[in-house]
């Protein structure tokens, strides 16, 4: 009994060092701006994701807001108030927990679209790739056509089309899904591509013939056998497709089709702290734009040290 | 009768692979479809418990029979039997599994024949589940640590990946998945191309006793002489697509009727060197 609880202990041991010995990771610690980049992203990640905890106030609850404390400065300047420690905007809402509440927003609808992007362009690409011919032209030359639409057309043309479908749906209720479907439409193709390509490499080896020797329907070999191994391209994509539907987001809320003032995102912020810039209240506009900016930057910076840390060429 | 006790007969195979230009080359620049014949007319029959060999140069069509037998391609023209049953006629699913039971395949290259991201234990049950040869997937696992040890590793070696064993152990692995699915018939592209000298020679002889205790009908396809002469009990030579000749082994490299299997025998360097000192040394030919 102690021999089993001591051969398991040991083996976790070694499954933590084999992670940390391994070249990612050696690679990942040796290189201090992702070390700070995903240090700053952990902070606000949790920061946005326990908004509700984190945050001083609810930015959301009419109640707690006081006319009183409308377009107070930040702490530091003149005027301003350590109760509010970024200041406040012209309704009286603490900025420090709009950008939180902002955050979680933004990155919380960015994931959603960028994981709605991959599904579909995962299974299309796999099934592009492993069947080929007809299959694959329809589904690539789709993907074509695709990339012609900048997300903001397909952002207006989803939410037409739901609001023609379900005129009952309230806009304000509606333009999360609408944002989310959006970025899953406009990103999907990359994924088709990579994984499509991948996948005409992988299905060419034995493995694959050796699955289909076991009578496998194709479903599975594509699932079981094909998937797993085209998916560290996937991951890179995921990574940097991330900062850039966070962006999209932002956009698409800022040119107002995507989130309303009483729920806003990041970029739903900008666009109302815009108004302000020009009569001095620039914390309204500057620690949301800030936010978004260190938010996207570290996640560019993961990305492009997971795409050369994944590539062997560039080792 | 006598034509219908073989165990696999193999009849007029022939594949042919279209290499024309895409569709709008055509169109503008003219000139039709072009097609390579791969394969052409082969036809040969392999006895129970026989190792049949194809041998050839790289290009003369041996690989595609080859797929072609366990029925990854389809021939254009031609049929292969197996014990009575035609695997290139339509078959239900359930027809389809009992005949994969019976007939597998061993690639050539160990690297890419097995999944990277599975573990061992994993793709040798893999086929028994699949092929639905044992109830359980318990059971399965007490089969792959018994096929383990048959092909001479340690039970032990289930938990690990791929990546972690040489090329050798690797073929071993293959040819415990081969096992795994209750083959009696197993096709063998290369299986020791990709090996090591030294460990050509284990594989092999393992190939052998598994053949002796088990049973096993193996088709083997190579273009190395001499493995093809250490395993072989026929030998068919390829060239070009066509089956030039087929001879009982020990008769092949004595008396070559093809000038292509002459030209073959004698393009074997320490082969040809060896069989010299031979039958200078013993005054006899190499058996």
């Amino acid at each position: 009994m102690t021999r089993t609880t001591n051969e398991a202990e040991a083996h976790g041991r070694s499954v933590w060092a084999g992670v940390w010995q391994s070249d990612l990771c050696i690679d990942f610690r040796a290189n201090r701006l992702v070390l700070v980049a995903t240090l700053l992203l952990a902070i606000l990640l949790t920061a946005s994701l326990l908004a509700p905890w984190v945050a001083p106030t609810d930015p959301f609850d009419a109640m707690s807001l006081d006319v009183m404390h409308s377009n107070l400065p930040p702490a530091w300047q003149q005027g301003g108030s350590t109760e509010f420690l970024l200041g406040t905007d012209d309704q009286g809402r603490d900025m420090l927990s709009a950008v939180l509440y902002g955050l979680r927003t933004s990155i919380v609808i960015s994931a959603l679209g960028v994981l709605l992007a991959a599904a579909i362009g995962i299974s299309l690409g796999i099934v592009a790739g492993y069947f080929g011919g007809f299959v694959d032209t329809l589904i690539m030359r789709t993907a074509d056509v695709q990339l012609s639409f900048p997300a903001i057309l397909i952002a207006l043309l989803v939410d037409g089309i739901l609001h023609s479908m379900l005129p009952a749906l309230k806009r304000d209720d509606s333009a999360a899904m609408v944002i989310v479907i959006s970025i899953g439409l406009s990103f999907w193709v990359q994924y088709a591509r990579t994984v499509r390509s991948s996948t005409m490499v992988e299905k060419k080896k034995d493995y694959v013939s050796a699955a289909r020797l076991f009578a496998l329907p194709s479903r599975t070999i594509m699932v079981r056998h094909i998937l797993p191994n085209v998916m560290s391209p996937v991951l890179v994509i995921l990574t940097i497709n991330f900062g850039l539907a966070i962006i999209t987001e932002a956009t698409l809320s800022y040119l107002g089709v995507g989130l309303p003032p009483m729920r806003p995102s990041l970029g739903t912020l900008i666009r109302i702290g815009q108004e302000y810039l020009f009569s001095g209240e620039w914390w309204i506009v500057a620690f949301p734009g800030f936010a978004l900016a260190i938010l996207v930057l570290t996640l560019n910076l993961l990305g492009d040290w997971l795409r050369d840390a994944l590539n062997p060429k560039l080792r | 009768m006598s034509g219908a006790s073989h165990f696999v007969e193999v009849r007029n195979l022939s594949r042919r692979f279209d290499v024309s230009k895409p569709w709008l080359n055509r169109l503008i620049e003219g000139g039709g479809r072009r097609y390579v014949e791969a394969v052409r007319d082969v036809s040969f029959d392999v006895d129970k418990g026989e190792t049949f060999a194809l041998v050839g140069e790289s290009g003369s069509g041996k690989s595609t029979v080859a797929r072609m037998l366990v029925g990854l391609m389809s021939p254009d023209r031609g049929s292969v039997t197996i014990d009575g049953t035609s695997i290139t006629g339509e078959a239900s699913r359930s027809e389809q599994r009992a005949l994969r039971r019976r007939m597998q395949m061993i690639f050539q290259d160990p690297y890419a024949s097995l999944n990277p991201r599975w573990r061992v234990g994993r793709i040798i049950a893999e086929p028994m589940l699949a092929l639905k040869v044992v109830p359980s997937s318990a059971d399965a696992a007490s089969e792959t640590a018994r096929l383990l040890t048959l092909v001479g590793m340690s039970a032990g070696d289930m938990r690990r990946y791929p990546h972690e064993f040489s090329g050798g152990q690797r073929q071993r692995i293959a040819i415990a998945r081969a096992l795994a699915a209750r083959a009696e018939f197993i096709v063998c592209d290369e299986p020791t191309s990709a090996l090591d000298v030294s460990v050509q020679a284990q594989i092999l002889n393992l190939m052998r006793d598994l053949q002796q205790e088990l049973g096993l009908t193996y088709v083997l396809i190579s273009h190395n002489l001499a493995v093809v002469r250490h395993m072989a009990g026929r030998i068919g030579v390829m060239h070009a697509g066509r089956l030039v000749e087929v001879q009982p082994a020990r008769q092949l490299f004595v008396s070559p009727q093809h000038d292509y299997t002459r030209m073959l025998i004698g393009s074997v360097p320490q082969m040809s060197s060896a069989m010299r000192r031979a039958s200078s040394t013993r005054g006899a030919p190499c058996p």
